[in-house]
């Protein structure tokens, strides 16, 4: 058959070197042979790029003969495409492909960028930002119509994100322009597969036919031969799309340090450092070592601690966090490529495919919050497809225990988290019309049908799309133009084009880059040197000759000025603050969650008789987790009771703070904040009273003087009901200023607000304007205006994690209510109860309070024993 | 403190022998002159964001120019003196922007107007001749008062200057205090014998102060202006920040 004669030259380039090509990589050539589609969907690590840059080549059009762009290869950092380059560079040669492959990304510089405008290389590597970019230039069709094939690398990495819309709506372009393309995408391990790559593929834009409003195709079965890729449903078109997953790599081995002893009365940060000497005899041991945590300000912690401890590895510990500069960055990466260093802290930054070879171990610091993560990480150890990979997971907190022993069964059924696409973002649609406007022009109707065949715009409604037209053309709806605006205007032929103003269509191309660029500030030294950049929110909380950690030193800052934050290394012995970026505190996903239940599940209500703990480990024996854990469940449950899956635990507790209610969903800690909001507003409802709230990734905690009366289950019903829940929650947590915070990224994708100048002259300051200012206008002078509307939906979906909550208000309704009334704190309810008391007390005086609350419940616990 | 003039939410102060109204509609009031000073009014602002693309909507100018012909009948002055940062930009100059300010001018033909050139006014031009307003350079005086634009806080090197009198008046920074969690709110600094007034235009963001010590603040919190320690704003401020933690 045609794909096994075209594979030939491929086998030979793996039989030069001693290799033999992967089922999954032959499969995935047979698509290309076939002209098909498809998502490569499996771990790191198994060959995934040759799989689709060898199809890639493979079957463009015979070379030499094809002149301009054959294969364009997106990728979601910018950071990963000069060593991208240099990985599909290296088999052409041998393959006597005489090609070349370059980058186009943020920084590459102009006169490369306009050679390449004249001259397209055969590949080019880039992000879908500057993929949009060049999409905004009139030539965008003729540079781009050789295109046979697209890969989008790590395109989980994407999914969930505008970035990802922006690149679903580039796609989109691309099909109608080459109806042949090819279009592969490569994911790590998701546990929505067959929606990621509906996402990913679209459909082709022969159907224009309206689909049905009632919501997105069902995603199809799970399918490994290309026969069975037509997806089920009709509206999205039956192409030949195939789903590739890779082998299945051996669970990791996942090894829980644990402490001499679990405290009963754990909070959060206890144990903080007390496993420092245990992690400092792993890193001991020979090889490189990568140290994950889950924050920045974690990461500057453990580093700071570690160089202190082990002055003699100056020079081999190394920091590396999305804030910090990319020199000082890429110096850690580089270090870990060559094994110079022996330990690099880390924290998500590192979670991307940046390349660099296996490390020789693993650590994680605090709760793994997905199983997905855990797994990811665990990943960076042991690389060969065969491998087993290890990783040692450090507790910063007793119940976090129970979150590995939770992972590991997890991980052993597969149950990993999906990553959702973002559904119909309007930002990023105006913004793309813009640059369709500016890339040659649009006809509406077409471009209408072009943007539906997206997965992110299936079932845009005409009437949407019509106040995007206007707003783009006129800024407000058509009845009341903005005067002087024009983005895009109509042309006598009835084309829509990009303004005639220069300046507009500039300003548009530098605000397309911008989709991920926060307020963010540069961190340098007085004299020059810079160190990274830090979210604008936190130096504005700092006053100068305040003194905090960044980059791995003491800072002072000296002052703000011009979005620079000027500092001064402080003595080693200045009392600091490390910094708390935004993003910090991510919540646990719904599947670890549920995992941890179930671990509950086994334990109770007969683990306590002698029998030990049910949760077993892979060879049958309790899991030393568990055992560690017993003492404080068996408390637990001595006191109040275990949760668990089918039953939401309540405790109610009288102390002489008053009453407090605590409930554990186990739905994460963003889901309780809302929750808790959400309870204490209709609480107030009923019964004025001030009420004070907690979460934490597992329950919350309601306070107040007054006696909360929920005995009655009409009472409960009345609390967890799901109607008016949206209003509800935005009356309750503020919505109108979690708003403005939301529209920060809106008014930028939109082009609301310009940002990004490089050495903003005077004329370009005068267009200064913070988005704060422009959502006070609009909700003043254009209240209709969809921007808004879409504002109050990512309030909902992103800030209050809207449908998780109310999935998870749904699950608390179905189960049964165990209500106890236990006499003190329970270990479960504690470091809720300690959260709380920490916003009202300095830091010193919090920890011993804490402590000697702890002690005297202890000791309590420790007589009735 | 005396009754607010003509009904107008005001605090009264004296600062270097000088007594003031700060009013809560963003202006000071110097009784003795019947003179309302104000500044950073930036008309045309929102044209110049349109016309370099950004789809803001109009409404503002009017919005701003209402209030001034308000307050100004309202305390029935005779002079209206604005600290810099009249106009915007050059590009917000449009036939529109200049006939809102025309017709605002022509409904209060006894009030005498004058412009202190702002850093804005630099680069926009000075008033069209029609407005009948008199432009003068920074640094002039007004019986006990100095005029500026920008404050005279800071040094080149962005040291503290610290001046002496006579009592300074200026615009230009647009100052404001977080007097809440995620509440922040326009308001007047001094500091150094210059008194500094918030932005009149609402379509302008207050910059956060962080006031020393010595230096006196007050937030506007409509319909009242209110004196706050700069003490009370550090712990505002810090409260702000515990809040943030979460």
């Amino acid at each position: 058959m045609n794909g096994s004669v075209a594979t030939r030259s491929l086998d030979g380039w793996f039989a030069a070197r001693g290799w033999t090509p992967s089922d999954l990589q032959r499969r995935a050539w047979k698509g290309f042979a076939e002209g098909r589609s498809g998502l490569i969907h499996a771990p790191t690590g198994v060959g995934k790029t040759l799989a689709a840059w060898g199809g890639a080549v493979e079957y463009a059009p015979r070379y030499p003969e094809h002149e301009g762009l054959a294969v364009l290869w997106l990728t979601p950092l910018r950071a990963l495409a000069r060593d991208t380059v240099q990985n599909l560079q290296r088999p052409l040669h041998d393959l006597d492909v005489p090609w070349r492959v370059e980058a186009r990304i943020g920084d590459t510089s102009s006169t490369k960028k306009a050679r390449q405008r004249t001259s397209m290389p055969h590949g080019l590597v880039t992000t879908p930002e500057s993929l949009s970019v060049l999409m905004s230039y009139p030539e965008a069709r003729s540079l781009l119509t050789g295109v046979h094939a697209v890969v989008v690398d790590e395109w989980h990495e994407l999914i969930g994100s505008k970035r990802g819309t922006q690149t679903e709506l580039a796609l989109a372009r691309l099909r109608r322009w080459i109806p042949a393309l090819r279009i592969w995408g490569l994911s790590a391990t998701l546990g929505n597969a067959e929606e990621a790559m509906a996402t990913l593929l679209g459909r082709s834009g022969a159907d224009p036919a309206m689909e049905s409003p009632a919501g997105p195709a069902p995603a199809g079965p799970a399918m490994d031969s290309p026969t069975a890729g037509a997806l089920a449903d009709p509206p999205m078109d039956p192409p030949d799309h195939v789903l590739l997953r890779g082998p299945d790599r051996p669970d990791p081995e996942i090894v829980t340090l644990l402490p001499e002893r679990l405290d009963r009365f754990p909070w959060h940060g206890h144990i903080g450092l007390a496993l420092l000497p245990k992690v400092l005899t792993e890193l001991e041991k020979p090889g490189t070592a990568l140290l994950f945590t889950n924050t920045r300000a974690q990461s500057e912690r453990w580093h700071e601690a570690i160089v202190a401890a082990r002055p003699d590895w100056e020079g081999q510990v190394a920091l590396h966090h999305g804030s910090l500069s990319r020199a000082v960055r890429e110096a850690a990466e580089a270090g870990l490529a060559d094994g110079t260093l022996r330990c690099v802290v880390a924290t998500s930054s590192l979670d991307l495919g940046i390349d660099f070879g296996p490390v020789d171990r693993v650590v994680q610091v605090g709760s793994p919050k997905g199983i997905a993560r855990l797994l990811q990480r665990a990943g960076r150890s042991g690389h060969t497809p065969d491998g087993r990979s290890k990783i040692l997971c450090v507790p910063t907190q007793a119940i976090e225990v129970a979150e590995f022993a939770a992972a590991r069964r997890a991980v052993a059924e597969r149950r990993i988290e999906p990553r959702t696409p973002v559904d119909r973002p309007l930002d990023v649609l105006v913004q793309h019309m813009v640059t369709v406007a500016a890339g040659g022009g649009f006809d509406p109707d077409a471009l209408f049908d072009e943007v539906r065949t997206s997965h992110a715009y299936r079932n845009l409604e005409p009437e949407t799309w019509r106040w995007c037209l206007d707003f783009v053309r006129n800024g407000g709806d058509a009845l009341r133009a903005y005067e002087r605006f024009a983005r895009v205007r109509v042309r006598d032929d009835g084309r829509w084009v990009a303004s005639s103003d220069r300046t507009v269509v500039r300003n548009h191309r530098m605000s397309i880059g911008t989709i991920t660029s926060d307020g963010q500030l540069t961190v340098q030294f007085l004299k020059g040197g810079r160190l990274g950049t830090v979210e604008e929110s936190f130096l504005a909380r700092l006053s100068p000759g305040d003194v905090f950690t960044f980059a791995g030193r003491r800072l002072r800052l000296v002052r703000i000025r011009d979005m620079k934050a000027y500092v001064r290394l402080a003595g080693r012995r200045a009392a600091s603050v490390v910094p708390k970026w935004t993003g910090g505190r991510m919540p646990i996903s719904s599947e670890l969650g549920e995992a941890l239940l179930d671990v509950f599940d086994r334990m109770a209500p007969d683990g306590f008789d002698g029998t030990g703990p049910g949760d077993t480990a892979d060879n049958g024996a309790p899991s030393p987790e568990l055992a560690a854990l017993t003492p404080l469940l068996e408390l637990q449950h001595r006191w109040s009771a275990l949760p668990g899956s089918g039953r939401l635990l309540v405790e109610r507790i009288r102390t002489r703070e008053g009453s407090h209610l605590f409930l554990y969903p186990f739905l994460g800690r963003r889901v309780h904040d809302g929750l808790s909001a959400l309870l204490a507003h209709r609480i107030a409802k009923e019964t004025p009273a001030t009420i004070h709230i907690s979460a934490n990734d597992y329950g919350l905690e309601l306070v107040s003087s007054a006696e909360i009366d929920l005995d009655s289950d009409e009472a409960w019903s009345r609390l967890l009901c799901a109607d008016t829940l949206e209003v509800d929650l935005l009356e309750s947590l503020n919505g109108a200023e979690l708003g403005k915070r939301q529209f920060r990224e809106i008014a930028r994708v939109a082009g609301l607000v310009l940002q990004g100048f490089p050495g903003r002259s005077k004329s370009t300051k005068a267009l200064q304007v913070s988005s704060g200012l422009i959502y006070e206008v609009l909700e003043r002078y254009d209240p209709d205006n969809l921007l808004l509307d879409q504002t109050r939906t990512e309030v909902l979906r992103r800030e209050i994690e809207f449908a998780r909550l109310r999935e998870g208000l749904l699950s608390l309704q179905r189960r049964t209510r165990l209500l106890t009334s236990p006499l003190r704190l329970t270990p479960l309810a504690f470091p809720i109860w300690a959260e709380r008391i920490q916003a009202h007390l300095s830091t010193e005086s919090w920890v011993d309070r804490v402590r000697r609350t702890a002690e005297r419940l202890e000791a309590a616990a420790g007589v009735e024993a | 403190m005396t009754a607010p003039p003509q009904g107008r939410r005001a605090l009264e102060v004296e600062l270097h022998g000088v007594r003031l109204h700060l009013l809560a509609g963003r202006g000071v009031w110097l009784p003795e002159t019947r003179t309302l000073f104000i500044a950073d009014l930036h008309a045309g602002k929102d044209e110049a964001l349109r016309a370099a693309g950004m789809p803001i909507p109009p409404g503002v100018l009017a919005s701003d120019l209402g209030r001034l012909l308000d307050m100004v009948t309202g305390l029935g002055a005779g002079r209206l003196i604005v600290l810099g940062d009249f106009l915007h930009a050059r590009r917000g100059r449009t036939p529109g922007v200049e006939a809102q300010l025309l017709e605002w001018r022509s409904g209060l033909p006894g009030l005498q107007v004058v412009v202190v050139r702002g850093n804005h006014d630099r680069s926009a031009g000075d008033p069209s001749p029609e407005l009948g307003i008199q432009v003068v350079p920074e640094g002039v005086r007004e019986g006990p008062l100095l005029l500026r634009h920008e404050p005279p806080l800071r040094d080149e090197e962005g040291a503290e200057l610290d001046s002496p009198p006579p009592l300074t008046l200026a615009g230009h920074l647009h100052p404001a205090w977080r007097i809440g969690p995620g509440v922040r709110t326009p308001g007047f600094w001094y500091r150094s014998s210059t008194l500094v007034l918030p932005a009149f235009s609402e379509f302008t963001s207050g910059v956060l102060v962080d006031p020393a010590p010595k230096d006196r603040c007050w937030a506007i919190a409509p319909p009242e202006v209110v004196e706050f320690s700069p003490t009370a704003v550090a712990r505002l401020a810090s409260r702000a920040r515990g809040t943030h933690a979460g």
